[in-house]
């Protein structure tokens, strides 16, 4: 009679898991084999074994938990013990996890280790400093290629009010046409919406600032509605950067030009 | 060294680019190359314009034009350089690759910008090469370390594309600008094989399926200074496709620059009807608007005009702009009927004539129809097929592909930037199926501004792993070494030349040949020059075959020197007994040995740089 009983009654749903794990183990054991054999790993897990060769300790502890592995699951095929299958099932479990835990974590953490042995390069090129006033420095930047190729500085400093309309659109097409072209350079940009304006919408609950809502708004959504204006964002922005500012100064937006004969 | 990545360069006339195959991960992408946008500004584009200014000394701080990589000061190269130089002429540089392969003018010599009046400063075409494949490489690095990724160059498998109609001299030159720019072993590729290779490379292994064997590819690229065709066979050889390319065309300066140009000046005449006058600044702003209102109009074919807006340069926007309109029929009649006339399959383009004083400068084509230029180039094609059994086989199974005046191409892939309209594309497919009674079919290409560079990485790709398809091509003309005929000196008429075959059509990489039984005597320490000439519609010839009065029907290349150096086992004076060896390199280069006839000691011939 067997008033004790170490091995918990097993049902054959758990006695299948037990087979499964045990399968899924004898793998992971081969596979840690021809990993640590220099040979598969290329194929098998590369990155993986690439972050414990990095590290002799790791690759060291990661060994002697892979043997550890194959002989709890050696143990588990020796009848005699067979009532302890449960402990080594979950013994090898618990270090397999580990072992992966680890070569996830060691992935972050030699690589700064790398960076820092990596022997300096010979001309090593640092983003210049930025200057104090740097971003308003950007900014104009980014408005030179406006007015650059398509005059928006001189549309909005010249007086409109004394131009017939013949006029003021020739120099709407001048200002499009190069404003695009710089804009488009910059920002790649899309519709927030893809319906059609005019169309009945529900607006995602995870939309957040991208979709602003107007007229009775109930407490709860999703909250739907026409939509009125289908919204743009960038998804892409290539700004110029400045090389060097003055501090204190900022550079042209269009430099003073002067035709020399 | 184990190659880890490829550069595919693609070094154009007007623009440049570069995509980077990394071969670890297989990735493959176009570099967007960091360049001066204006003084102070710097960013990153899809390609650099070939485009050099020389500022000069005090024109802009040294600050305002450096790079990340660079001391600055001294040169801009790409977008500013080809804005801001537009105006200042004399110290732009442009076209540097045309004048690579000019007959007038020594390509290392320091004359560029042409016509300029500035002192100091000017450099030459290969210098100017090289300054833009060292932009090219340090972008390329930055943009590399900007990701924490840092290249070693000597793992790099570097492909260089030059037009298919580049000669040896200007193939060499762009080879020693790549090395001289820290570039090692560049491999040169030609550009419609590297659109090719892009095409393959885009429909995968579908593109078996879209040509079969017998299929005669044309590949016409169009950039913004040059027109390269060349034709590709398409053959089985052991149940596999196997590809070959067959024929290539000359070198012509004739591009979408030039519509643009005569769309402006198309415009121009239209204002001035109109009773305004333009400056030569408002003349720039028009080509730039006229460009881009061709686009637009070739892209929406439901437009039927586009309004025209062209600024005055002060600041008074609303006062100074005149406008005008961009007429469908105006635009058609330009550059589809202009440039795309439906002529005969027998009109060749009108050599240059006339005009007696012409400008030693670029040698554009003086003719600018493409049509002409692209029938000139099928008819010659067909030329150099019939003279070779090896290549008519190849277009054995469609007989009628030899018939006739010039050799029908039974698909097209189109590149460059010209062939982004339909219309154009339409054109060229509708003037091939007037001159072979049946239409091509259009093998659809992709980003043609891009598709060389890419091409070029794919090509460098299948070079390192071994796999993929590989056109066979070898050398691209046969060369020939001229012999003076030994007759006596007639006063006024100069003894007609000889000359022997010493590189047959398609020698192939990696190959060399020795020119058996003709030795010639050379003296150490005394100069020997040779007259040098290649062709390329005379597939047949093998190495040793003659071909007489070889001024008339070959071209003159170059010339070629050599030196011997004074040696012990030779006395002074006396002649050493020595036989031609050519050799095509592995990377593509086709050089010249003399090599001694009792001995294994050989000496390297030198490409003398031409000069009329």
């Amino acid at each position: 009679m067997r008033s004790i009983r170490l091995k918990p009654k097993t049902t054959p749903g758990l006695r299948a898991w037990c087979f499964g794990l045990r399968g899924l183990l004898f793998s992971w054991t081969l596979g840690l084999i021809v990993l640590n054999s220099g040979f598969g790993f290329r194929v098998v897990l590369w990155p993986l074994y690439w972050e414990f060769q990095k590290d002799f300790i790791m690759k060291t502890k990661a060994l002697v938990a892979g043997i550890l592995i194959a002989i709890l699951n050696g143990l588990m095929f020796v009848e005699s013990l067979s009532v302890f299958n449960v402990y080594f099932v979950s013994g090898a479990i618990a270090l397999a996890l580990w072992l992966v835990l680890k070569a996830v974590t060691a992935g972050e953490v030699p690589k700064a280790e790398e960076e820092a042995v990596v022997p300096p390069t010979p001309e090593p090129i640092a983003p210049p400093p930025a200057p104090k006033n740097a971003a308003e420095a950007e900014v104009v930047a980014v408005l030179a290629s406006l007015q650059n190729k398509g005059r928006l500085v001189d549309f909005l400093m010249d007086d409109i009010s004394k131009y017939s309309d013949a006029q003021v659109g020739g120099a709407a097409r001048v200002v499009h046409q190069g404003c695009k072209a710089a804009f488009s350079e910059m920002f790649t940009v899309e519709p927030v919406a893809t319906e059609a304006e005019g169309a009945k919408v529900t607006v995602p609950v995870d939309a957040g600032e991208m979709y602003r809502l107007s007229g009775s708004i109930k407490d709860d959504g999703p909250h739907s509605g026409t939509l009125v204006h289908k919204g743009w964002k960038a998804s892409k922005v290539n700004l110029p950067r400045v090389i060097k500012n003055e501090d204190g100064q900022l550079p042209a937006i269009a430099p003073a030009q002067v035709e020399v004969k | 060294m184990e190659k880890k990545f490829v550069l595919g360069i693609d070094l154009g006339t007007s623009n440049s680019a570069v995509t980077l195959c990394n071969l670890e991960s297989g990735e493959s992408r176009t570099v967007d190359v960091t360049q001066i946008l204006a003084p102070n500004q710097i960013g990153e584009r899809s390609s650099l314009p070939s485009a050099l200014y020389l500022p000069n000394g005090d024109e802009f701080s040294v600050e305002a034009i450096k790079l990340p990589w660079d001391e600055g000061g001294s040169r801009v190269v790409g977008i500013f350089a080809r804005e801001h130089g537009a105006q200042v002429p004399d110290r732009l540089v442009t076209s540097a690759k045309s004048w690579l392969s000019n007959p007038h003018v020594d390509p290392q010599s320091a004359v560029l910008p042409w016509n300029s009046e500035i002192e100091s400063g000017k450099l030459s075409a290969v210098e100017a090469s090289r300054l833009y494949l060292e932009h090219i490489k340090q972008g390329v690095l930055y943009a590399a370390r900007m990701e924490g990724r840092e290249w070693n160059l000597d793992e790099a498998q570097i492909v260089l594309t030059v037009p298919a109609s580049f000669d040896e001299v200007a193939r060499k030159l762009t080879s020693d600008a790549a090395l001289a720019a820290g570039l090692p072993e560049p491999v040169l590729l030609e550009e419609p094989q590297a659109a090719f290779y892009a095409w393959t490379d885009r429909v995968g292994s579908e593109w078996r399926k879209q040509v079969q064997a017998g299929d005669v590819i044309l590949v016409c690229d169009v950039g913004g200074g040059t027109a390269d065709f060349s034709l590709i066979a398409v053959s089985e050889q052991d149940g596999n496709l196997a590809v070959e390319r067959i024929s290539v065309g000359e070198h012509i300066l004739l591009g979408g620059d030039n519509m643009d140009l005569a769309l402006a000046y198309t415009l121009q005449a239209q204002l001035e009807d109109e009773g305004t006058e333009i400056d030569d600044w408002q003349f720039l702003a028009l080509i730039h608007t006229a460009s881009q209102a061709k686009a637009k109009l070739f892209e929406d074919a439901g437009l039927s005009e586009l309004p025209i807006a062209i600024p005055s340069r002060g600041s008074s926007l609303f006062a100074g702009t005149v406008s005008t309109v961009l007429a469908r029929e105006t635009l058609e009649g330009v550059v589809i009927d202009g440039f795309f006339a439906l002529t005969g399959a027998d009109e060749m383009p009108e050599e240059e004539g006339g005009a007696a004083l012409q400008e030693f400068g670029l040698p554009y084509a003086s003719d600018a129809v493409v049509s002409k230029h692209l029938a000139r180039f099928l008819a010659r094609s067909l030329q150099n097929v019939k003279t070779s059994e090896s290549l008519s086989a190849l277009i054995g199974d469609q007989a009628s592909a030899l018939e006739g005046s010039l050799l029908k191409p039974t698909a097209v892939l189109f590149n460059g930037g010209v062939f982004k309209a339909d219309a154009i594309r339409a054109r060229v497919l509708e003037l091939l199926a007037s001159w072979c009674g049946d239409a091509p079919r259009e093998l659809e290409g992709f980003q043609p501004d891009l598709a060389v560079s890419k091409g070029a990485a794919s090509y460098g790709r299948n070079r390192v792993t071994g796999q993929g398809i590989r056109i066979r091509a070898g050398s691209a003309r046969s060369y020939y070494l001229g012999l003076e005929s030994s007759r006596p000196a007639v006063p006024g008429f100069k003894p007609p030349i000889k000359a022997v075959c010493v590189v047959p059509q398609g020698m192939e990489e990696g190959s060399s040949h020795l020119l058996e039984g003709r030795s010639f005597g050379l003296v150490t320490g005394k100069r020997a020059v040779f007259r040098f000439f290649a062709s390329e519609i005379r597939s047949g010839d093998k190495p040793g075959d003659l071909v007489n009065k070889a001024d008339k029907v070959l071209e003159e290349t170059s010339k070629l020197e050599i030196t011997l150096p004074p040696m012990d086992e030779f006395p002074e004076g006396q002649p050493i007994p020595v036989v031609l060896n050519s050799v095509v390199t592995e990377l593509g280069n086709l050089e010249l040995w003399m090599q001694h006839v009792d001995s294994e000691q050989k000496w390297k011939v030198e490409f003398q740089v031409r000069m009329e």
